[in-house]
């Protein structure tokens, strides 16, 4: 769904790894996937969005790839997701602070990094709230009807996504486990690797583990 | 019993479980990779190289009797000169041909005498002019 908001304004700010096409003539002139940052997908992006080449999102397009299937999957993926990010934005950091050199590459960075790091700090944020105040003033019924509307939300969403997508509708129940366990654990893994990129911690790719 | 204390009890208790469980997966994980990355440069540091032995084959066990060196390497029908300058000036490496040995040329021309087909240096009566 937001690969499609972005296609409407023809700046969809990653063309996924397992699935792009490029023209030559775009290629020819911003080169190959560079190897300098851990989200190679977003860097070539951001560098096609900033010699003006337009980038959309087709939907009808399929390509099979492979989910993390564990935890510990889950999160390696997201740290190095988190961290490559940051540091293509970092790479571009002209165009993040330089709406005049080209306006769309500037508003699709800000949507990143508030992606990557604003959001995050602002979920886990009104969580610890949220456990604070149910602690500290007991769990009234007002700080159960917020939880209860975030929730209600993030259903109505879902059951529009499915709509749109004419996916199956059971997976509208999923938003519930989505809100109560995994944006929670999504977002404080990409904290914790905000930080580490900003204290400059060493990474590496590692070993992917295949299922398939 | 009243629907919303309970209601509320169940996302209390999950929201807290699932920050801990969120920290405490993040912190597995990165103890987990610091662990895996000092194994491989444990395992670096102290392998030994793999001495490997020509195998036996007819129970006669290979032994290279010589050190294998660039040149015994290179192969063995090609030598390298030393630069020559050929009769326009330019310079460069020539390679020959060394391990073969050329085979004679056929002669051309032979002759059939009474030995049969001679070549034209055996036959003993080359030269003489004979009047038929």
């Amino acid at each position: 769904m937001a690969r499609s908001a972005q296609s409407y304004l023809k700046l969809v700010n990653i063309i996924p790894g397992p699935i792009g096409l490029f023209r030559k003539k775009a290629i020819e002139n911003i080169g190959l996937y560079a190897n300098d940052t851990y989200a190679e997908d977003a860097d070539i992006t951001l560098r096609l969005l900033a010699d003006g080449w337009k980038i959309y999102y087709e939907p009808k397009a399929i390509s099979y790839t492979e989910a993390p299937s564990t935890l510990r999957q889950l999160l390696k993926q997201r740290y190095r997701w988190t961290r490559g990010i940051l540091q293509s934005i970092r790479k571009h950091k002209k165009l993040l602070v330089n709406p005049t050199i080209n306006f769309g590459n500037t508003f699709i960075l800000w949507t990143m990094f508030y992606e990557a790091l604003i959001w995050p700090a602002m979920n886990i944020a009104a969580h610890a709230f949220f456990i604070f105040a149910a602690l500290a003033f007991g769990f009234t019924s007002l700080i159960f009807f917020w939880w209860a509307g975030l929730a209600l939300l993030d259903l109505m969403t879902a059951i529009y996504c499915v709509a749109a997508e004419k996916e199956e509708f059971r997976l509208v129940a999923y938003a519930i486990i989505y809100r109560m366990v995994f944006i929670l654990i999504i977002d404080i893994c990409k904290a914790m690797s905000t930080i580490e990129e900003f204290l400059g911690i060493k990474m590496h790719w590692g070993k992917l583990e295949r299922a398939g | 019993m009243e629907l919303i204390p309970i209601l509320s009890t169940i996302i209390l208790v999950a929201t807290i479980s699932t920050f801990i469980l969120a920290v405490g997966a993040y912190i597995l994980y990165k103890i987990q990779e610091g662990e895996a990355d000092r194994k491989v440069k444990k395992g670096v540091e102290t392998e030994q190289a793999e001495l490997v032995e020509p195998s036996e084959i007819g129970g006669k066990k290979l032994v290279l009797d010589k050190t294998l060196t660039e040149e015994s390497l290179a192969p063995q029908h090609y030598r390298t000169v030393q630069p020559v300058t050929d009769a326009y000036g330019r310079t460069g490496k020539k390679t020959t041909r060394s391990g073969f040995k050329r085979r004679p040329a056929e002669p051309k021309f032979m002759k059939f005498t009474s030995q049969g087909y001679v070549t034209t240096k055996e036959d003993q009566n080359a030269g003489t002019i004979r009047w038929r």
